[in-house]
């Protein structure tokens, strides 16, 4: 009879161990997913900010293509775009070999360039939609174009849509 | 009970016994089983922050590629964290991180590894810019330029001392008596600069556990020629790959930094590429222009409609359509051709105060 009640006792304290353990588990995993869950918005929040730094990132990688700067005998003009290149380029940037070569670069976006100031066209200079995107943040670049015909500067901006 | 105790004593304290034994088996179970829990956890965490530091390391990488390719010209010695990256043509790893290099074009050695990496950054110009090479080494690369002519030390100089290079250039008979000897650099690359050159070298002895790797440079055929170890520990370097012509020096640099021939090919293949679209849209600006009031009828309509000598840099360049790097004999004497009547006809445009090509 003794010997049975002992034997309860110590089921009893070995059910309560395993009781113990299994709110310290449970305590353990509710810690985990709450830290993985922050964990997870940190990582959006990371991505977010990675897609508006890209498109920022286009805007100076075109502004120092050699295929859109002003230049004059190969001596470079900082921050200016030349307007015929740059229209040159959105035909040329449209050929299959053009979106070969510039998909390296720019990836899934859309880059169009309007002419604010005198009020002129837009041309768009590489177009590469993603699909099904969930988000395409819209960065605008202001720039200032040079026409070489005329020796005169234009304004513009730069469009820079990034698919997410 | 009392009485029991005293009438059962062994059945008593074996069961006891059981019990305890039964309680340090569980013990140990579930101490290993939390301790496996927090192992698996610190483990995990560990490879994520390697990862998320390989990863940040990269993006900082990537910024200093980006200023280093805007500053040309300029040579920079950069101290980063104890790290190897490891270079391809078209991208570049640290640790399980890759970053695409895009349009940038590095000739680098395949593991740039240390506390430091040296950037240079040159202008490619076919006669316009067309991109900017950069060029990385670290000081664990020792390059040992072996040559008498004035070529030689004339390459020997153009080099940025900033790189690990030595006080001068090694004349061949030193190299060949054995003069040159093993500093503990990691890796040594022979660059020879010579007349007629060899299809073999012989290293001087001491370099069985250096990486050596080398590269011929015929400045008269302007051609460069990758060398490799002929075996593993042999103390032979022998050709590797075809021969590369180059027409600018900017090119054969970049044979110097890179110690692979198919990756500096592919680096090659991608300059033209690049240097093949430029000029497509040199050709479509002249042609977009020269029809304009401003130049109808003008002199300076001549130089821009359908200019033929863009036309033909297209032609020779056209490595998508036509042929693989490396470009055949004549494309490299079209482009050379192209290069001095473009640059004519930029001075003229100037002289006539008509809009530049270029």
């Amino acid at each position: 009879m003794a010997g049975m009640i002992k034997m309860q006792k110590s089921q009893i304290k070995l059910g309560e161990t395993v009781a113990i353990m299994f709110v310290f588990f449970i305590l353990l995993i509710v810690g985990a997913v709450f830290y993985m869950n922050i964990q997870r918005s940190t990582v959006a929040q990371d991505i977010t900010q990675a897609y508006e730094l890209r498109a920022v990132e286009l805007a100076q990688t075109i502004s120092f293509l050699p295929e859109a700067q002003c230049t004059e005998s190969n001596v470079v003009k900082a921050s200016c775009f030349d307007l015929y290149k740059l229209i040159a380029l959105s035909k040329v940037a449209g050929t299959p070999l053009g979106t070969n070569l510039y998909s390296n670069e720019f990836g899934m976006t859309t880059i169009r360039l309007f002419m604010i100031y005198p009020r002129g066209g837009n041309w768009t200079l590489y177009s590469n939609p993603k699909g099904n995107f969930t988000s395409a943040p819209v960065t605008h670049i202001p720039i200032a174009l040079y026409n070489t015909t005329v020796d005169k500067y234009y304004f513009g901006v730069l469009e820079v849509t990034t698919y997410n | 009970m009392h009485h029991k105790r005293f009438r059962y004593p062994g059945r008593l304290g074996k069961k006891a016994q059981e019990e305890s034994q039964l309680n340090w088996i569980f013990i140990l179970i579930a101490g290993a089983v939390i301790l496996g829990f927090f192992i698996f956890l610190v483990m995990k965490q560990r490879t994520a922050s390697e990862a998320k530091l390989s990863g940040k390391l990269s993006q900082q990488l990537n910024t200093i590629l980006v200023g280093a390719k805007v500053s040309s010209g300029t040579v920079q010695e950069i101290p980063t964290p104890e790290l190897s990256i490891r270079f391809t043509c078209n991208d570049y790893y640290i640790g399980p991180a890759s970053q695409r290099l895009g349009n940038r074009i590095v000739f680098a050695p395949t593991y740039v590894e240390g506390e430091k990496i040296v950037t240079w950054t040159l202008d490619w110009n076919v006669p316009f810019k067309v991109t900017s090479f950069l060029y990385m080494t670290s000081p664990l690369v020792r390059y040992v330029l072996v040559g008498d002519t004035d070529a030689a030390k004339e390459l020997w100089q153009s080099l940025p001392t900033k790189i690990n290079k030595g006080a001068a250039a090694v004349s061949f008979a030193d190299f060949q008596s054995g003069k040159v000897k093993d500093e503990g650099d990691k890796y040594v690359r022979f660059i020879f600069v010579v007349d007629r050159p060899s299809a073999s070298y012989s290293m001087p002895s001491g370099f069985d556990k250096v990486q050596v790797t080398g590269l011929i440079v015929d400045t008269n055929l302007r051609q460069v020629q990758f060398l490799v170890r002929a075996g593993d520990g042999s103390d032979t370097l022998v050709t590797s790959g075809p021969s590369y012509q180059y027409l600018e020096d900017e090119a054969m640099y970049g044979a110097i930094f890179t110690d692979d021939n198919n990756e500096y090919a592919c680096l090659m293949k991608r300059a033209y590429t690049r240097l093949n679209m430029v000029a497509r849209v040199y050709y479509e600006k002249l042609n977009l222009i020269a029809p304009l009031p401003a130049y109808e009828g003008s002199s300076c309509e001549g130089f821009y409609k359908d200019n033929q000598n863009l036309k033909q840099l297209i032609a020779a360049t056209d490595i998508a359509a036509s042929a693989a790097y490396p470009l055949s004999t004549s494309s490299y004497g079209s482009i050379g051709d192209v290069k001095v009547s473009l640059k004519e006809q930029n001075t003229r445009l100037q002289l006539q105060s008509c809009s530049l090509i270029y």
